[in-house]
């Protein structure tokens, strides 16, 4: 079993319990026995999830940004160099892009997939890469 | 891929009963029970594929 990514759009549906999918991910990650198999996600994403979900889902959020099996990339001047690697194809939307580019960001560092429910802003970015994304078309 | 393709090897943490347990009971509760059974099957048979295309990939 392979870890998995988690864009903004899986960390809102996970806080709103909206994506019976990306529970199951994080849940089938969770029941792994003998060593962690981790649920990834970035602090732009984090960011950006806490901005669309109501109040009373954060405490949801933050659970599991808090689990031992949750990995949050931070971005910072160290893993900005990686970051704008990926950013590179965005071009002119660079600014707009940037949380995508760090979850791709994410799943390039341990070759694993990205979880999401809204493709368009990683396609270009995971394309380039070679990052495979998982649609939940679930909810 | 870069140097840090690695990565995923340096964070393999263990990961005891203990807490494996309670990080399941954790999800538990957040979830008001497991996921279900179909979504479940569903993130096992897309772990084989990612499986099989990383082997062909290698």
């Amino acid at each position: 079993m392979i870890g998995r990514v988690l864009d903004s759009s899986s960390l809102v549906h996970w806080a709103r319990r909206s994506s019976p999918y990306v529970s199951a991910v994080i849940f089938s990650r969770a029941e792994h026995e003998g060593y962690i198999v981790p649920v990834v996600t970035t602090a732009p994403a984090v960011t950006a999830a806490l901005a669309q979900i109501p109040d009373a889902a954060v405490a949801v959020l933050d659970a599991l940004v808090r689990m031992e099996i949750c990995v949050v990339d931070d971005l910072t001047p160290g893993s900005a160099p990686g970051v704008a690697e990926v950013l590179r194809a965005a071009g002119p939307y660079a600014a707009e892009q940037l949380t995508a580019a760090s979850v791709v960001h994410a799943a390039r560092r341990r070759d694993i997939p990205v979880v999401t429910s809204n493709p368009h802003p990683l396609v270009t970015l995971a394309d380039r890469m070679g990052i495979e994304l998982e649609i939940d078309l679930i909810p | 891929m870069d140097a840090e393709q690695g990565i995923t090897e340096q964070e393999r943490m263990p990961y005891s009963d203990e807490q494996r347990e309670r990080t399941l009971a954790q999800l538990r509760e957040l979830m008001g029970g497991e996921p279900p059974a179909d979504m479940l099957a569903l993130a096992r048979q897309r772990d084989e594929e990612f499986a099989r295309r990383r082997s062909h990939a290698a």
